[in-house]
């Protein structure tokens, strides 16, 4: 994973160095669209107190010989070591995609099984429609029809994580309460397409293992329908689901991204889009940086989650 | 004879099973009769398609009920016990009292022991199930008499604890064999269980079935397509063909007196020791019909050699006709000979 690590870090900050132009440069053209103006001298001075004006090489090696400090580069944007500036976010990043997670996986197994086992019948079938809806519905789309939907017509607040006089109020019951009701929203949406998703292959795999001999076997001993889809059905067709989950990870990172941004929620989304623009290289090459690691770590607990429930699969 | 004949264990009367597919109807099983007495083997073979794995599932109801349907006919259990005799065709396929018979009075034994086993749990985990489910017994007492079944069936004791990828077909029919007996059925059926292995091993298991039976004295219902396999094991053979049974009778009548068409081709196109080695085999001519045709009268009339146009596709056919003791056929030939 280190070595992974460390060529991602690489071409991450290649990827970041591609557009033309620097930080300063965004900032002269930004001062520019005001109206104002910054002389050469200026701006040199500005490399130089940057350390923009050294060679790629040497930014990169001060960039990354900083990480077992725990010091991940200095926004220059913000003023503040990147590490400040994303912690919090990256906390309700996890915490919305974690939760979407979660919710796929309560919502989808229990309608991918009710679907294989009453295939074809009329829930079945609105089950199917409704997944293929929320499969072909993008996730910035539903974020501004929930927008548009909650603010006009429900009237309930749509955006953000509290409500305006929440905000800066210390922590009580009724901020955690008030966070709940902004928070369900974007987790649903979130979690919408992967929970669509997961009842296709629920449902697939499950009619896969419903013709499987050992539930014959099963069934031949006597055991009751629901415990042969219990312990032989259910337990075979989430194998595969556990794999998927590895897949799943960068989804809703990106995807958290959007809803991010479109819902003006701190996620790492708004700030990410943000640095990207301004060509802040270290906090958005940090930003990558820490979804790559999101997405390996949670490739890993996949894997080992799979060894732990398949007894097929032992690393040795 | 006749009192002997009353005693049966299973009785298979005129059984039609069919399946509705989005091409139209197959008809599975159209008209199969049989009868096991308690302890003797019945062998059931015919071709693959020909219904006897339908035929077999029917007694447990374990065919999807959403396709399948068993449209007459009756399949007479008589039950451990108090004799009491049900009608299994007529059951709830997943009632209480179907259940209460699977694995318990009438156990299974399946063709691909690879994979009727479910791999993620250890076989001493599957096993045990079994006998709880029937048995009134502590967790311990249940693993102790599922190492003594599996020790019945020659396996080392401490497969209990293996998953049942680490072991061979040869050991996984084994430990299905120790599974589907460990609640001391009256009737086993074996679906082809030797299909799946090695000659070696089917003798091993052949050898096996037989002297559990001989212990446990339950009924076996062999199904196979492996003649040899019946000679060896069977008491009665019944040979089916489109979902009929078309002959029954003992081993011996069988093999040494076949009447049917059917039956006689199918025995002349094995091969024999100490024949002329030269001799080409004798296929029956043509294949077997697209399941989906309906065929009047007698179903093997389109292939028989000895067909008499005029006769073979009415109704009278499907009569069976004693020829003697035990030998039933369903062919003209016999019957106007009877007559």
């Amino acid at each position: 994973m280190i070595p992974t690590l460390i060529i991602i870090s690489f071409i991450t900050f290649v990827v970041i160095q591609l557009p033309p132009g620097d930080f300063v440069t965004s900032v002269q053209a930004e001062i520019a669209a005001t109206g104002g103006g910054m002389d050469a001298a200026t701006v040199e001075a500005m490399r130089i107190r940057y350390g923009l004006d050294q060679p790629k090489i040497v930014q990169y090696w001060r960039w990354i010989s900083g990480f077992p400090k725990g010091d991940f580069g200095y926004s220059l944007e913000w003023n503040a070591p990147v590490w400040k500036v994303i912690f919090k976010r990256l906390g309700w990043t996890l915490l919305i995609s974690g939760l979407a997670l979660m919710f796929m996986w309560m919502v989808s197994i229990p309608i991918g099984i009710y679907s294989a086992r009453y295939q074809y019948s009329v829930a079945d079938n609105l089950f199917s429609f409704l997944g293929f809806l929320g499969l072909s519905i993008p996730d910035f789309m539903l974020s501004l029809i929930w927008l548009v939907f909650g603010t006009l017509v429900l009237r309930v607040p749509a955006y953000g994580l509290y409500s305006p006089q929440m905000v800066d109020a210390p922590w009580s019951w009724a901020k955690f309460l008030d966070l709940l009701i902004h928070l369900w929203a974007p987790v649903i949406i979130l979690g919408v397409v992967g929970t669509a998703e997961l009842i296709r292959i629920m449902r697939g795999n499950l009619l896969d293992v419903l013709n499987q001999q050992y539930i014959t076997t099963a069934r031949a001993k006597g055991l009751p329908e629901d415990a042969v889809i219990r312990k032989y059905a259910v337990r075979m067709a989430i194998n595969p689901l556990i794999s998927v989950l590895g897949m799943q990870i960068p989804k809703m990172i990106s995807g958290s991204i959007i809803v991010g941004v479109v819902l003006s929620i701190p996620t790492i989304g708004p700030i990410f889009l943000r640095s990207l623009i301004t060509q802040d290289m270290y906090l958005a090459g940090a930003i990558l940086l820490f979804m790559t690691t999101l997405l390996l770590v949670g490739n890993l607990l996949a894997d080992i989650a799979l060894a732990m429930v398949d007894p097929r699969i032992r690393y040795e | 004879m006749n009192t002997e004949r009353e005693k049966y264990l299973l009785k298979i009367n005129n059984l039609k099973v069919h399946f509705h597919t989005l091409e139209g109807t197959v008809r599975a099983v159209e008209d199969a009769s049989l009868t096991i007495e308690p302890g003797m083997t019945m062998g059931l073979v015919g071709e693959s398609g020909c219904g006897k794995s339908v035929t077999a599932h029917s007694i447990l109801r374990l065919l999807p009920t959403r396709t399948c349907q068993i449209k007459s006919g009756e399949i007479l259990f008589r039950r451990q016990g108090n004799n009491e005799v049900i009608d299994l065709a007529k059951v709830e396929p997943d009632g209480e009292l179907i259940r209460s018979i699977r694995g318990h009075e009438i156990a299974m034994v399946f063709q691909e022991p690879m994979t009727s086993l479910s791999p993620v749990f250890t076989v001493g985990n599957q096993i045990i199930e079994a006998i709880m489910l029937h048995r009134r017994l502590q967790p311990q007492e249940a693993r102790e008499y599922a190492a003594e079944m599996l020790k019945a069936v020659a396996l080392p004791e401490d497969v209990i604890d293996e998953y049942p990828y680490r072991l061979s077909g040869g050991q996984r029919q084994r430990a299905m064999t120790a599974m589907a007996l460990s609640c001391h059925p009256s009737l086993l059926i074996a679906d082809e269980p030797t299909t799946a292995l090695d000659v070696t091993t089917q003798a091993q298991i052949i050898e096996l079935l037989k002297s559990l039976q001989q212990q446990l004295h339950m009924a076996i219902l062999m199904i196979t397509h492996n003649l040899g396999v019946i000679a060896e094991t069977a008491d009665r053979v019944a040979v089916m063909y489109l979902g009929r049974v078309v002959e029954s009778g003992t081993v011996k009548q069988i093999f040494d007196n076949p009447l049917h068409p059917y039956t006689i081709g199918l025995l002349k196109s094995i091969p024999r020791m100490g024949s002329e080695t030269k001799k080409r085999l004798a296929p029956i001519p043509g294949s077997v019909p697209d399941p989906l045709t309906v065929i009047e009268g007698c179903a093997f009339r389109l292939r028989c050699p000895v067909c008499k146009q005029k006769g073979c596709d009415g109704k009278d056919v499907l009569d069976a006709v004693e020829t003697e003791p035990e030998h039933f056929v369903h062919c003209l030939l016999y019957s106007k000979r009877a007559r």
